[in-house]
């Protein structure tokens, strides 16, 4: 078995005091992808934050190793400087500085050290291609005025200017039409590969066609409460997460 | 001379519970220095279409800036360097004024005045800057008249050391159809006193003004603009931006004056400023006085931190906390960086900005 990429051990988290995550143990390896589901309020986007080290969610226990290294203390900067991303389920929208720039800077800050304009417009503009979205975009305001969709696709376009090694996707796939989910799952599977992990937070199994799911986890009562394979996804599609969560009762969690 | 007219005094004082009626005392112009002075701290290039006349033309005189009179008066005879020029013809070339003060040569105090014939069109960029300890005096006083049609843009790019005094006093004419734009950049100084003023007073004249400022340390900025709008269909812009940090102490006043005539007349006005520290002390008093009736004024204003959401966002792309403030304060100038008319100036301004930013800090 190859090294851990992300060892989530014993976590805990709290936000304004209040507990949204206790107990939670979670591996990941190279070229893998997890799936990570469960009913709405049940923490999964407080995960995410939590192992990108967004400030306003407090770590009250347990440790975030990556990469073999423990992240538990580190700021979100040194987080995705390491390797982590997240692609959110609101993206922020920031005036004044046009999407080009933008991820220029941000591929500048975690490789350490500027890319070339001509090289990374030319890398940018078969990106935008791939991803169906119009080259004009880059010159604009990031995130400004963009559609719903359109967010969610410049969240992805990041995802492959950074190239991370793990990639955490929140509902990427809400509010996006059939043909921009099909778009966007490309995008996944062009990011894929061997020494690279997606942990994928959705509530549909369209984002996940084409891809090579190895496991569904169920997100519940503060933790992780079950762990299956890719048939889990359809399962849970089909007949919700009562069966599921009642089934990891009788195990005891 | 001593000056006893406030400084960048307020159109109307009806705001005296503020304190905002003119520049602090501890900002008033200085006595002229004995010493330190020289032409070979100033020079210009010109552009085509533009030449130097040797008596001030009348047509620039008249009115005042946003200084006020006593300090356009002081500086006009206390200048060690006057330029007057006068522009025909469309050119698309830049006509510059450079400043650049150093150990020998701190001071500087000039006057300058831009007449643009009928239908004519002319950019001048100012530079100002010095050497990093230098404790300067920069006063400059800019007489604008636009004839006719005439299209004037004046740059203003300010880049003084953080022990330098600052004054900048600009007064506009504008005539029927004709435009005055300005671009200021304040990005220096210990003490910056910037007065603009511009009387619309001729059927669709139009005043823009895009500005910016930067201020720490212990440094004081006080900003006093004025439109004057007595002919019909004119037209006034004026936004700025801005950026406060330490415990910077700035006022900004913004007067869009609507007089009798200015029937169907258009003004706007704001300003934008982004707070680094809780020390820093902002104000703001943005005026829009009607005698007539039937014109638009409006004005926005807005003052905040740095919004944590986005300062996180940055931050989840890597950005560490020193390069998420430079782009928020880059993306913030963008727009009036962007007017600069000239590559090398804006890297100028890039850079200085850069410098500036190393050493500031977010306190919360
Ligand atoms: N910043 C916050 N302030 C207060 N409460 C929060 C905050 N973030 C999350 N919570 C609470 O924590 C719980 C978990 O929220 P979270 O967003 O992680 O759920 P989720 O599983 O992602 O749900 P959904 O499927 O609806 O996106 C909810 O009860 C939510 O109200
Ligand atoms: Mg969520």
């Amino acid at each position: 078995m190859s090294q851990a990429l992300l060892n989530v051990r014993d976590l805990k988290v709290a936000v304004e005091e209040k507990t949204i995550l206790d107990g939670l143990n979670l591996t990941v390896c190279p070229g893998e992808i997890h799936v990570l589901m469960g009913p709405n309020g049940a923490g999964k986007s407080t995960l995410a934050a939590a192992i990108m080290g967004d400030p306003r969610y407090t770590i009250e226990g347990g440790s975030i190793e990556f990469d073999g290294e423990d992240l538990t203390d580190k700021a979100a900067d040194v987080r995705a400087r390491k390797g982590i991303f997240l692609s959110f389920q609101t993206p922020q929208e920031i005036p004044g500085v046009s999407l080009e720039s933008f991820l220029r800077t941000a591929q500048g800050a975690v490789q350490g050290k500027q890319p070339k304009v001509m090289t990374f417009r030319r890398a940018l503009a078969e990106k935008m291609e791939l991803l169906n979205m119009d080259a004009a975009y880059a010159e604009r305001y990031l995130n400004v005025g963009f559609s719903g969709g359109e967010k969610k696709k410049a969240e992805i376009l990041q995802l492959l200017t950074l190239q991370p090694k793990l990639a955490m996707l929140d509902e990427t796939d809400s509010g996006l039409d059939v043909d921009a989910v099909k778009t966007v799952a490309e995008g996944i599977k062009a990011y894929h590969n061997e020494n690279n992990a997606l942990l994928i937070i959705t509530h549909n199994a369209k984002i996940l066609e084409g891809l090579d799911v190895n496991y569904v986890h169920v997100l519940d009562d503060h933790h992780i409460v079950y762990t299956g394979g890719p048939e889990l996804v359809e399962q849970i599609t089909a007949h919700g997460f009562a069966g599921i969560l009642k089934g990891a009762d009788e195990h005891g969690g | 001379m001593n000056t006893t007219e406030l400084l960048n005094a307020l159109p109307v004082t009806t705001w005296n519970h503020l304190r905002v009626n003119g520049a602090p005392k501890e900002a008033n112009l200085p006595e002229r220095p004995e010493s330190g002075w020289g032409e070979t701290n100033t020079a210009y290039e010109l552009s085509d279409g533009v030449r130097c006349t040797a008596v001030l033309p009348q047509e620039c005189t008249g009115e005042y800036s946003g200084l006020g009179k006593e300090a356009d008066l002081r500086i006009h005879t206390e200048a060690n360097f006057s330029r007057f020029f006068l522009a025909e013809g469309v050119s698309e070339g830049i006509t510059y004024l450079r400043e650049k003060l150093d150990a020998q040569h701190p001071n500087a105090v000039t006057h300058t005045a831009i007449h643009a014939k009928s239908g004519s069109k002319v950019t001048f960029v100012q530079i100002i800057q010095s050497d990093p300890e230098v404790e300067g005096l920069s006063a400059s006083l800019t007489q604008i008249a636009a004839e006719p049609g005439a299209d004037v843009t004046l740059v203003q790019l300010q880049l003084l050391s953080g022990k330098s005094k600052r004054y900048n006093g600009v007064s506009v004419k504008v005539a029927r159809d004709a435009r005055v734009k300005i671009v200021r950049a304040e990005l220096g100084g210990n003490i910056v006193v910037t007065g603009a003023r511009a009387m619309l007073g001729k059927t669709a004249g139009a005043f823009d003004l895009s500005a910016i400022y930067y201020g720490d340390g212990d440094s004081i900025l006080d900003f006093n603009d004025v439109a004057v709008h007595t002919g019909r269909d004119t037209h006034s812009e004026m936004h700025t931006a801005g950026v406060l940090a330490d415990r910077c102490r700035k006022t900004l006043r913004g007067t869009i004056d609507f007089r009798r005539g200015a029937v169907h007349a258009v003004g706007h006005e704001s300003e934008d400023v982004l707070l680094f520290s809780p020390e820093v002390r902002h104000r703001a008093a943005p005026l829009i006085l009607c005698t007539e009736e039937n014109v638009e004024g409006q004005h926005a204003a807005s003052a905040g931190r740095l919004d944590e959401n986005v300062l996180y966002y940055l931050a989840s792309r890597g950005l560490d906390p020193q390069q998420a403030m430079r782009l928020m304060v880059d993306a913030r100038f963008a727009p009036v960086v962007d007017q600069i008319p000239d590559k090398v100036l804006r890297d100028l301004v890039r850079a200085s900005l850069e410098r500036r930013l190393e050493h500031a800090q977010i306190l919360g």
